[in-house]
């Protein structure tokens, strides 16, 4: 474990020294995506005014609800955004070999080979999200709470990458899975909002086949009182135990079906 | 120098127009991950009007609402260019200097590639969703088409194409001067997804944002074509919306000419 | 330790790219693995080192499965492919140094050692500082190889490392692999499709073709079967006068013993000379036509491998 982390740490700090040859960009990435969210508050602002509560939920318990999805996002965001370069060119080009040719497991070096800073973005809209929400909620907030709220956010972060993790998974057979990997992960755009305003089928799918419910709406439902703990916490944990035990059983059989690329 | 006919540039629009072609299925899935955003705000309204209690938001009925952001997505397919981005490409990769030594406008070739582009978007996503529309508001609503809002939508988005395709001709040039089109495009980009009215109707915004809006060109560019089909301008009031689209037009055009030909003097006294 | 033994063959989805190949390479040897293009030997090498799992047969590389133990494998194996750089793009090259030295556990004493021996044997140290990126193709390939030896591998893998470089730089790069070889004892199993690589590299080499191997065995035996081949190029009045088959017939030789071709209006004769002499031959074409010029030629070992690839020579 102390060799991951000193592993990772280091070629981290190695992406970051990348990363800073383009600053500009990066700097000017991070204050559209402030934008970005800035604007999907504002969407929610003016929604609001026409109505008292959206399906019995408050201005804030939405906000709460969309708050929270930034942070198992941001989290997943921030470590495994390799995971679309592969989907998108990294088998195709044959540059997968390279993870193949170090004594490290081939999808830790694949994370720890790159890290995606505009996850700062996400997680620092989703904490003053969160925060705010609270304060105006009065909610009870207590220990359990607290530790609920953290294994929560982190079983989110593993139900994005397993999810992300068995589409891009794909890319072993199919040379490039982007654009399938797209169309699952955009599902996640459902969840920051209350899902009592869907039908069945998009809960029942979002719940069950590519679980995005549990990544922000159902644990955010516990902490607002509506969901119990069990549903709300350990349910999440389960899901995100058994997607990311699919998610890298597919993975190791895509590593076996890898046919690099001719020269 | 001879100048070149219209007919020297449609290569260029061929050229984009098939290369999309091989991509067609890659391309549909984008357009299903982006749509799924479009349903959410569908559930989100449907939520919306029920809560409120009252018929019409900021005159805008429950079916004018879904028609509205469907709409959006038609009048974004005219819109929806990377203009910017093949402008800034070559201007960084230097391989812009190529394009003065043909005898063809550097602008209507960007035009040209981008209207490929376009055509493939609305001939294969935009007009499937406008009928679509159509005939949901037909079949469970008894609203027959209107042809005239339909004309004067096309008429419309033609325009906001226009005035972004000028706009983003104007926002690519500019990395001559700045080196982070990257960043700077995704910027605009959410810049403009908001206040082109493509999320929300204008009318929802406050009334300071609104008079605002009314002096920039993002009403003119999704906003405009959306209410003109749902025929919420009508008569003098879609002319007006139509002239101040066509004051963009000439406004942005007359300027990414003369941005240009500075751009060439900067061009060849660097020398490339 | 440090052998390598094969028996494997892996299929495509159309072709099987290799089949039936079996061979084994003792410590310390420096192997030279050629073919003409697609003739499977990046698949091999890719299957040795562990990137891709035959679909049947085994591999050992000192005891170990690359496939199933890719880890382990990858702790005794170097690998350099000539075409695709195993630095970090945007960094310095001391950077990617530094980076490697952590992910194989390198001490700090074996990396000092290492690094100056490595240093001076490549010449590194002018450019140490540069990202990897503004590198000439020279440059990245020395400190490619460097950086493929920084954990002593037992293993060096080099696919076509000489690819794409000038004369110059490619006699240091040879130069650099001979001094490694000698200093570690390193295995060097090498593709390329440059012969002299080989000559000047290689004692013992293996050259496959559609997947299957097709010679295996030292250049010297190569050199000393084929070192009585002669080629005769003759200018003459009607090139087409001249055929083998009646030679052949009359001294009981085979197709690589005696062959012609007319190339550019000249009529090029391969002959073995401790089979039939030169002068047979001479007479035999001006029997048919008039002689303008001639030239005699030992026949290169780049000819005589170019016809092992096209099975024109028999190798039993």
């Amino acid at each position: 474990m102390k060799r991951f982390i000193r592993l990772y740490t280091k070629l981290s700090a190695q992406y970051l020294k990348t990363l800073l040859e383009y600053r500009t960009d990066f700097i000017i990435g991070l204050i559209a995506f402030f934008f970005i969210q800035g604007f999907g508050i504002a969407f929610l602002f003016m929604v609001f005014q026409n109505i008292p509560n959206l399906n019995g939920w408050s201005f804030y318990e939405v906000l709460f609800i969309y708050g929270f999805a930034n942070l198992p996002r941001a989290l997943d965001h921030l470590v495994t955004d390799n995971l679309w370069i592969l989907a998108g060119r990294i088998i195709v080009r044959g540059e997968f070999d390279k993870y193949l040719l170090r004594p490290m497991n081939p999808l830790f070096y694949l994370f720890a080979d790159r890290f995606q800073p505009d996850a700062f973005g996400e997680l620092i809209v989703g904490i003053l999200l969160v925060v705010t929400a609270l304060t105006k909620l009065s909610l009870h907030i207590g220990l359990i709470e607290i530790v609920g709220f953290i294994i929560a956010v982190l079983a989110g972060a593993v139900i994005y990458t397993s999810i992300k993790l068995i589409f891009a998974s794909l890319a072993f057979w199919m040379k490039r899975s982007q654009s399938i990997l797209f169309v699952a992960y955009q599902m996640a755009n459902f969840t920051k909002y209350p899902m009592t305003i869907y039908n069945k089928v998009i809960n029942i799918f979002l719940t069950f086949i590519i679980p995005f419910a549990f990544t922000a709406f159902i644990p955010a439902s516990w902490l607002l009182g509506r969901e119990s703990f069990a549903y709300g916490v350990l349910a999440t944990c389960g899901v995100a135990a058994v997607f990311f035990a699919g998610g890298y059983a597919l993975w190791n059989a895509g590593l076996k079906s890898y046919e690099s690329a001719g020269n | 120098m001879r100048e070149a006919s219209l007919k020297s540039y449609l290569p260029f629009a061929k050229g984009t127009f098939q290369s999309l072609l091989s991509y067609r299925l890659n391309f549909f899935l984008y357009v299903i991950g982006e749509l799924t955003t479009v349903f959410a705000t569908y559930y989100i309204w449907l939520a919306v009007y029920k809560n409120s209690g009252s018929q019409t938001l900021h005159g805008f009925s429950l079916q004018d609402m879904f028609t509205y952001i469907f709409m959006c997505q038609v009048a974004l397919n005219f819109v929806s260019n990377d203009a910017s981005y093949e402008v800034a490409n070559e201007v960084r990769e230097g391989s812009i200097a190529m394009n003065l030594i043909r005898p063809i406008r550097y602008r209507m070739v960007i035009l040209f590639r981008i209207l490929g582009e376009v055509i493939y978007n609305v001939c294969f996503v935009g007009t499937p969703i406008l009928l679509i529309v159509c005939g949901v508001r037909y079949f469970s609503h008894g609203i027959a088409p209107d042809l005239l809002g339909i004309a004067g939508f096309f008429l419309s988005a033609v325009m906001g194409f226009l005035i972004y395709f000028y706009f983003n001709f104007i926002f690519g040039l500019s990395a001559f001067y700045i080196s982070n089109v990257w960043g700077m495009n995704m910027l605009k980009g959410a810049i403009i997804n908001f206040l082109s009215g493509s999320m929300i109707p204008i009318q929802f915004f406050p009334g300071w944002a609104q008079d605002i809006l009314a002096f920039m060109p993002f009403n003119s560019l999704i906003y405009t074509p959306v209410m003109i089909f749902l025929g919420k301008y009508q008569g003098m009031e879609a002319v007006k919306a139509l002239l101040i689209q066509v004051f963009w037009v000439l406004l942005l055009g007359i300027s990414g000419v003369l941005l240009w030909q500075k751009a060439i003097k900067k061009l060849t006294i660097q020398g490339g | 330790m440090g052998s390598i033994k094969t028996l494997f063959s892996r299929e495509y989805t159309h072709k099987r790219a290799v089949d039936h190949m079996s061979f084994s390479v003792d410590r310390g040897e420096v192997v030279g693995y050629i073919g003409p293009n697609g003739a499977g030997k990046s698949t091999t090498i890719k299957m040795m080192t562990g990137i891709l799992v035959p679909t049947s047969g085994n591999i050992q590389v000192d005891g170990i499965t690359p496939y199933e133990q890719r880890q382990k494998n990858a702790m005794n194996i170097g690998v350099v492919f000539g075409q695709r750089t195993q630095l970090w793009w945007d960094l310095p090259v001391r950077e990617t140094f530094s980076i490697l030295k952590e992910i194989y556990n390198v001490n700090d004493a074996d990396y000092k050692k290492r690094m100056s021996f490595l240093g001076e044997v490549l010449e590194l140290e002018p450019f140490l500082a540069t990202p990897v990126r503004s590198l000439s193709l020279g440059q990245r390939m020395r400190a490619d190889l460097a950086a493929a030896m920084i954990h002593n591998p037992k293993v060096l893998y080099l696919d076509e490392p000489t690819i794409g470089l000038d004369v110059v730089v490619k006699e240091n790069v040879r130069q650099a692999i001979k001094q490694l070889n000698a200093e570690f004892n390193t295995t060097v199993i090498l593709t390329t499709h440059d012969l002299s690589d080989i000559e000047e590299l290689c004692k013992r080499i293996i050259i496959i073709d559609n997947g299957r191997k097709v010679y295996d065995g030292t250049l010297a035996e190569i050199k000393s079967r084929f070192g009585t081949m002669r080629r005769l190029e003759l200018k003459v009045k009607n090139p087409y006068a001249f055929k083998a088959e009646p030679l052949r017939a009359k001294y009981g030789l085979s197709g690589d013993e005696l062959s012609c071709e007319v190339v550019d209006g000249q009529l090029n004769i391969e002959l073995d000379r401790n089979r039939i002499g030169i002068q047979e031959v001479i007479n035999e074409v001006l029997a048919k036509t008039e002689l303008v010029d001639m030239s005699l030629f030992e026949t290169k070992i780049e000819e005589i491998i170019k016809k092992i690839y096209r099975n024109e020579v028999n190798m039993e």
